[in-house]
């Protein structure tokens, strides 16, 4: 089988099928499992009830419900350890752990998730208002503590509009996953299933490794969960942008204005309205944003050396398209085997190290991508003011020195989002 | 992190067959390094700074005695995206010296399967992975494709260009 059939669709938790945009409240209630194994899986069997599947007739009316575990939280489930072993070694290891890989900040300052605070379960909560969301999210928060769990305040994600904060369309440029979404938009190449969820086939043409639990498949049909708080400084983005908007013009106030905006474009890649550079190199244009034209575009034919869209720009350095090196082909093929699902400003489904961990350190994070030099990702490469970003210009590029963080981690976690019929299997004990 | 590095230990099969196989298939790499491996690349992979593959004599009381295969090599980027591009570019190769090492997924006839088996190859590296204690690089904030860059750049300087070629050398300041 190497897509999922209709039972599976009724086995896989929503979030892989759908962002829920149009349940723009989000909540997240991340807990610590008590000590009672047996109490921890009498909530979880309840709360597994809840949880929406991908097909649509079996979803609530009134929201979405997520349910996602993290290896600690499997452990204080009561499953056994060497099950839990056969998880994915970052999972594991968990986000802390990978510092060095994730570029990241030390964990002693994380809210979430640093040491000492373990991360067993998370409950992801979608509605349609706020009233609703602070309802579920107080029930569910009930039903933890009821268990013995403590559980952190409400994290809330900031109602859904398109824009992100810096001000820009954001989830713009999504894998299409074969057999799970409808249909493609135009510019979105299939991915096969087994790159995001498990117990299927990936772009090898291999089952990736699963936890087995007896003659239970633990993990086909669930995925991994990848959560990051982070802090975006949105003054102080626009303020570096505009002092070196301000040189440039050189006392022409209409010019600043329009170089502020180029440059901040220049930085993601794509103009606020979502339109690509690529596309769109002078000004925003709406129409190059409408879903069936923003993602149809390549680098290699028209944007090869990055006199559009900067090769360090945000956009082209988290999805390189056809312009990793080599080949368009083979570009593509690579590319498509380092894939995230973003569920949500912060929330990705992704294999761990070839998702998730890949493209924050191969491609984000590494200061020579692609021939730059000294150039992390202007966003989420974790310079701290050492880096620089070259915008690439005739006759010669032009450098803007001392990018600022803009992006920090503030916290974490790595989770498994488990399909229907493993949580049961989890919550019916050994 | 521009540069990192991977030191990794292997016992060699037992046998003289496999310690000769894999004797002669590193004398061919080398030729083969020494002859096409020169211009910032090694089988197709430019992110290598250097590789090194040593056969060393297992001390350790154990009978037989047997032969250990250490590999050192200094890359840029990721661990995951050198191990694809071994798997994508290098994999007839690398299956061809480490088929003779114990553990390494099944091989057929000495360059098939081996290192195309993604999950299984990374497993077994990993497996077989040391902690680099220290290792030393000249140039820690260069790729190998900024020294190709660089190297250039000053190649053509010193040719004296025409106007035409001078905006592609402008392009790659």
């Amino acid at each position: 089988m190497t897509v999922p059939g209709p039972d599976d669709l009724e086995d896989i938790q929503g979030l892989i099928y759908s962002a829920w945009l149009d349940h723009p409240h989000a909540g997240f209630l991340f807990a610590r499992l008590g000590d009672d194994p047996a109490a921890a899986r009498g909530w979880l069997d309840t709360v597994r009830r809840l949880v929406t599947p991908a097909v649509r007739h079996r979803r609530r009316l009134h929201g979405r419900l997520q349910v996602a575990l993290s290896p600690t939280g499997l452990a204080a489930l009561g499953v056994p350890g060497d099950v839990i072993a056969m998880m994915a070694p970052e999972a594991t290891a968990g986000m802390a752990a990978r510092r060095r890989v994730l570029a990241d900040t030390p964990a002693d300052a994380w809210e979430l998730g640093g040491p000492g605070d373990r991360l067993d379960a998370l409950v992801m909560v979608y509605t349609r208002d706020a009233e609703t969301l602070a309802g579920e999210l107080a029930a569910q928060r009930h039903a933890l503590v009821a268990a013995g769990a403590q559980v952190h305040a409400d994290e809330l994600g900031s109602p859904i509009g398109q824009r992100e904060h810096f001000g820009f369309a954001d989830g713009l440029s999504q894998p299409f996953i074969a057999g799970v979404h409808p249909r493609p938009r135009p510019g979105e190449d299939p991915i096969p299933v087994g790159e995001i969820v498990l117990g299927y086939p990936n772009a090898y043409g291999r089952l990736p490794m699963t936890p087995i639990w007896g003659d239970f498949d633990l993990g086909r049909n669930g995925s991994y969960l990848v959560f990051r708080k982070l802090a975006q400084d949105v003054a102080g983005l626009w303020r570096w942008v505009a002092d070196h908007a301000r040189r440039l013009a050189a006392g022409d106030p209409a010019m600043a204005d329009y170089l502020t905006e180029l440059l901040a474009a220049k930085l993601i890649g794509r103009w606020p309205s979502g339109a690509p550079l690529t596309l769109a190199p002078d000004r925003d244009d709406r129409s190059l944003a409408a879903p069936e034209r923003r993602n149809c575009f390549g680098y290699l034919e028209h944007d090869r050396d990055g006199l559009r869209c900067p090769i360090s720009a945000h956009i082209r350095r988290a999805n390189p398209r056809d312009a990793r090196g080599g080949s368009a082909d083979d570009s593509q093929t690579v590319v498509g085997r380092h894939a995230v699902l973003l569920a949500r400003l912060g929330a990705a489904l992704t294999a761990l190290r070839a998702g998730f961990e890949f493209i924050q350190q191969t491609w984000l994070a590494n200061p020579g991508f692609l021939g730059l030099h000294c150039e992390p990702d202007p966003l989420l490469g974790g310079a701290a003011g050492q880096g620089h970003f070259t915008i690439p210009a005739d006759p010669i590029r032009l450098r803007l020195t001392g990018v600022p963080t803009v992006v920090t981690n503030r916290g974490g976690g790595y989770f498994f989002l488990p399909s229907l019929s493993a949580l049961a299997r989890i919550a019916a004990g050994p | 992190m521009t540069q990192n590095q991977l030191t990794h230990v292997v016992d060699v099969r037992p046998g003289r067959f496999r310690l000769a196989t894999l004797w002669l298939v590193l004398a061919a790499i080398d030729i083969a390094a020494r002859v096409h491996a020169v211009r910032g690349q090694l089988g197709g992979i430019t992110a290598i700074h250097f590789a090194r593959w040593v056969i060393v004599r297992d001390r350790r009381p154990v009978q037989p005695r047997r032969h250990r295969l250490v590999f050192f090599s200094n890359y840029d980027g990721s661990w995951e995206s050198y191990l694809g591009e071994f798997i994508d570019r290098a994999a007839s190769g690398l299956t061809a010296v480490w088929s003779n090492t114990v553990g390494f997924p099944a091989t057929r006839h000495l360059v098939l399967a081996g290192a195309r088996d993604e999950e299984s190859f990374k497993q077994w590296t990993r497996e077989h992975q040391l902690p680099t204690q220290v290792w030393w690089s000249g140039v820690p904030d260069a790729t190998v494709q900024n020294i190709r860059d660089d190297v250039w750049i000053r190649q053509q300087l010193s040719r004296g260009l025409p106007d035409h070629e001078l905006e592609t050398w402008l392009g790659k300041l």
